[in-house]
């Protein structure tokens, strides 16, 4: 792995010879906020409909069929404070094409041609694209209520960071969404191309002169570097309680803390978080895994993850109405017992070995390293995946409570049916 | 004893086989430039075996629906210590599931395969069942069917099979419902272990950093003689036609989900037939309604359907399902689009140069599979429990032809034999 500037342009460049695919990765890195959040996420829709070269999604989609089905992805994710808006492509690599075409450079001339030479009929954004695409991101945003395990996740935290960047939807806000002309989404859009800071990521076989024209073509003087996340720790002075009601079979539960260790602590506190969390509630034989599914049968799903950008935890679970009381005791309860200590040397044991293999497994992952890379450098952290593998297997047991004692509850959401139990 | 290679030259890819002396299938792919190694030990048999019958038995017997997949949780537990437990020494990412046709047990791990291998093969062979055990796995279960019961994308994939089929089993839920479960004895779980849970009908798949010799090696220590069993199983008669039409639900969603669907009742016993009808199969979903057809740009265009839009053929030895769906203000529009686009393909023909491009695509996408561990582990499964191997399934996709597709557009693309279920929002 090689963190180095090419063409005034952060690049994390990941070699190897063992994938039949290739990826490439260019990802803007935006601080999160309601307007700007909303925004980008509509812009990466509409520029996803076509290019200059490829006008419309048949267009694209002809091609992409004729690279091999490469897949051309956007996505939009949370760290923290920042939203990072990302357009990747995966192709398969030169040596399996049947024809011998010159993949790389062709699937970098398709990414980048999306990215800087948009559909532009009449010197704007295709009003038509703009529209559907409102439409689309509208219906998504409003869509995540359908999965109510993940649902009840970024409620919680919205209820608990109300005010915070971290509380806001990173797919943006619907009624900014729907007041979003296409010109003054094509004014954000020469301001979000050439200021807003990014990095692009290549995982495989890559040519780095072919990659050094292509990022010749932004602009890079107006570009800041990648920023560097550092949360401000808060602490509640109490516990706040929030329920919805919605037509539902099934209560979830959800425990929103306030956690003493981020990503500005160091990678050693890092991997501390990590290892606790594998044996609060991050695997299958964690006290939350043993105890609340195993031992009581109260839930199938209980469990938590930390948030190293934030400062934050979530526990999750999904339980019949009359049991939350129950399990919201018995999830305090393991907390408590790592705080004073009770962690076993097989508890330990057990929590590094599954953190070292959830490490080391990324290697194996085209995404998995591009987001761990990438994340990587918003942290301001240069250990690689093997040096991380190593710090978890130095975590002591007092640094695991440390770290228990450090997370402070402070928001339970409850989201249940009309019907059920006892009252929250 | 040894083993079989076989290779791709193509995809510079292999694989070692050998059949055990206890009588299991053992499958080594190696992958000696990746870091995790993938295990899964499963058995022919999922949530559809409810009706068999063995050696010796004179009559079939039906057991409670849900009951493969309540094997699959109980037999992680053991008189000592469960199977998570004994994992959680080799810090091996372990789990489990059943599908329809199968179940497997399986985990990854980058460093002490062997120990971690040792644990799959000791606990699969060791069933340990109580009424006490039992009871505590009906709460638990209760929650995972409950949970799934609220996941609209689950319930509108179940719907559509309830609503294609009349009497075959997939059309009930993997797990089971809360009553059938109710009915599980720790008796029964013992009979159907028995039945199912055999060399005949079992296979050990391995593909990492591994060498064949060392897999062998663990098998030969860890894998106890077993008598096979020959294993009938029965699946009521299902007509060809669909059950019902439409199917409708609220839930608790924002916008409607739909999957239309279409029924194939007339699936080839032979392998490599099966795994090539679900190949052009899957040709035509891209060329019909893929991402560059003219159909997806009209549905797109019109705000009939978004990204959420997905094509899928899923085609076992007993089913075959052809289906689309997504998010849709207006289901029943894309049907009718579906249908009349059907129409005018069947009239004017399939093009070559589009046809050819689908076929470049999906070949793109089944070379990506090689990528990784879990998708070679699990593909090869699949394809061994149709009686086949993975580089059949390649050749398959390589050997598709036009005709193939013309051929498959007239016989399976019909209206009497499909179902549109739909996810609406609560009022």
């Amino acid at each position: 792995m090689e963190n180095k500037v090419i063409s005034g342009i952060q690049a994390c460049l990941i070699p190897s010879r063992k994938f039949k695919t290739n990826s490439i990765c260019i990802s803007f890195i935006a601080p999160l906020s309601e307007k700007d959040a909303s925004y980008n996420a509509l812009l990466c829709n509409v520029l996803r409909r076509g290019s200059a070269a490829y006008p419309s999604l048949t267009d694209l989609n002809i091609r992409l069929e004729e690279l091999y089905g490469a897949n051309l992805f956007t996505q939009i994710r949370k760290k923290g404070d920042f939203q990072l808006v990302t357009l990747g492509v995966e192709f398969l690599d030169n040596s399996l094409a049947l024809s011998g075409e010159d993949l790389f450079s062709e699937a970098a001339e398709l990414l980048f041609g999306l990215i800087l030479e948009p559909h532009l009929p009449g010197g704007c954004f295709d009003p038509a694209y703009v529209e559907s695409e409102k439409t689309n991101l509208i219906d998504y945003i409003n869509a995540k209520i359908n999965d109510k395990r993940a649902y009840a996740v970024s409620r919680c935290f919205e209820l608990m960071c109300a005010g915070e960047p971290f509380g806001l939807d990173e797919h943006g806000k619907t009624g900014i969404v729907s007041a979003i002309d296409p010109c003054s989404l094509f004014e954000h859009y020469k301001a979000f191309v050439s200021r807003t800071p990014m990095v692009v990521c290549c995982v495989g076989r890559y040519d780095e002169n072919v990659l050094s024209k292509k990022l010749s073509r932004f602009k890079s003087g107006a570009r800041g570097g990648v920023p560097v996340a550092r949360p401000e720790k808060k602490r509640p002075s109490s516990v706040r309680e929030f329920t919805d009601i919605m037509e539902v079979e099934q209560a979830k539960l959800s425990m929103g803390f306030r956690s003493s260790v981020t990503c500005a602590d160091g990678a050693d506190s890092v991997a501390a978080l990590s290892l606790f969390n594998a044996v609060f509630g991050g695997s299958p034989h964690s006290k939350l895994f043993e105890n609340v599914r195993e031992r009581l049968s109260l839930c199938y799903y209980c469990a938590s993850r930390p948030e190293r950008f934030k400062g934050a935890m979530i526990v999750y679970s999904g339980v019949e109405d009359k049991n939350i009381a129950l399990a919201r005791e018995e999830i305090l309860r393991q907390l408590e017992r790592i705080q004073k200590g009770d962690i076993s040397d097989g508890e330990l044991d057990a929590a590094v070995k599954t953190q070292v293999n959830a490490y080391k497994s990324a290697l194996d992952s085209p995404a998995s390293m591009e987001d761990f890379y990438v994340s990587q450098l918003i942290a301001g952290d240069s250990s690689t995946i093997e040096e991380m593998a190593k710090r978890v297997a130095a975590v002591t047991k007092e640094r695991i409570s440390e770290v228990a004692r450090g997370m402070v509850l402070d928001t339970v959401y409850v989201l249940r049916g009309a019907k059920g139990g006892e009252g929250a | 004893m040894s083993f079989r290679r076989v290779r791709h030259e193509a995809l510079n890819e292999e694989y070692y086989y050998m059949k055990h002396a206890t009588g299991y299938d053992i499958y080594v792919i190696p992958k000696p430039e990746h870091t995790k190694t993938y295990a899964t030990f499963a058995a022919k048999y999922g949530s559809i075996d409810n009706t068999f019958k063995a050696d010796g038995d004179a009559q079939f017997s039906t057991v409670p629906a849900g009951i493969a997949h309540f094997l699959e949780h109980k037999l992680f537990e053991n008189e000592k210590e469960n199977a998570f437990a004994r994992y959680a020494k080799t810090g091996a990412n372990a789990n489990a599931y059943t599908s329809f046709d199968k179940t497997a047990y399986l985990f990854s791990c980058t460093d002490r395969f062997a120990e971690s291998f040792e644990i799959l093969l000791d606990f699969v062979q060791s069933p340990y069942f109580t009424p006490e055990t039992v009871k505590k796995e009906q709460g638990i279960i209760g929650q995972e069917i409950r949970m799934y019961e609220d996941n609209a994308e689950w319930r509108v994939f179940f719907n559509l099979l309830s609503a294609l089929y009349h009497r075959h089993p997939v059309r009930i839920d993997i797990a089971g419902t809360i009553e059938s479960i109710s009915g599980i004895t720790a008796d029964m779980l013992y009979r159907c272990y028995n039945h199912f849970y055999n060399p005949s009908n079992m296979v050990i798949i391995v593909c990492g950093p591994v060498l064949p010799g060392e897999v062998a090696a663990i098998a030969d220590r860890c894998l106890k003689p077993k008598p096979n069993m020959s294993i009938v199983r029965s699946y009521p008669d299902e007509p060809a036609q669909s059950a019902q039409k439409l199917t409708r639900q609220s839930l608790s969603v924002a916008s409607p989900i739909f999957h239309l669907g279409i029924k194939d009742t007339a699936l080839p016993k032979d392998g490599f037939a099966l795994v090539k009808k679900r190949a052009v199969t899957e040709a035509l979903l891209q060329y019909v309604a893929g991402e560059s057809s003219p159909l997806y740009r009209r549905l797109y265009d019109e705000g009939l359907i978004n990204a959420s839009f997905a094509t899928e053929a899923m085609y076992s030895v007993s089913y075959g399902v052809t289906m689309l769906g997504g998010e849709s203000r207006n289901p029943e529009k894309v049907r009718e689009l579906f249908w009349e686009e059907i129409a005018r393909i069947r009239r004017e023909g399939l093009e070559e140069k589009t046809f050819s491009r689908c076929k470049n695509a999906l070949y793109g996408k089944q070379v990506a599979r090689f990528d990784s561990v879990e998708a070679i582990a699990n593909g090869f499964l699949s394809a061994r429990f149709a009686g086949v191997d993975l580089f059949d399934v390649v050749r398959a996709y390589g050997e598709i032809s036009l005709e193939d597709a013309a051929r498959r557009l007239i016989e399976h693309f019909n209206e009497d034999c499909s179902a549109l279920s739909v996810i609406d929002p609560v009022k």
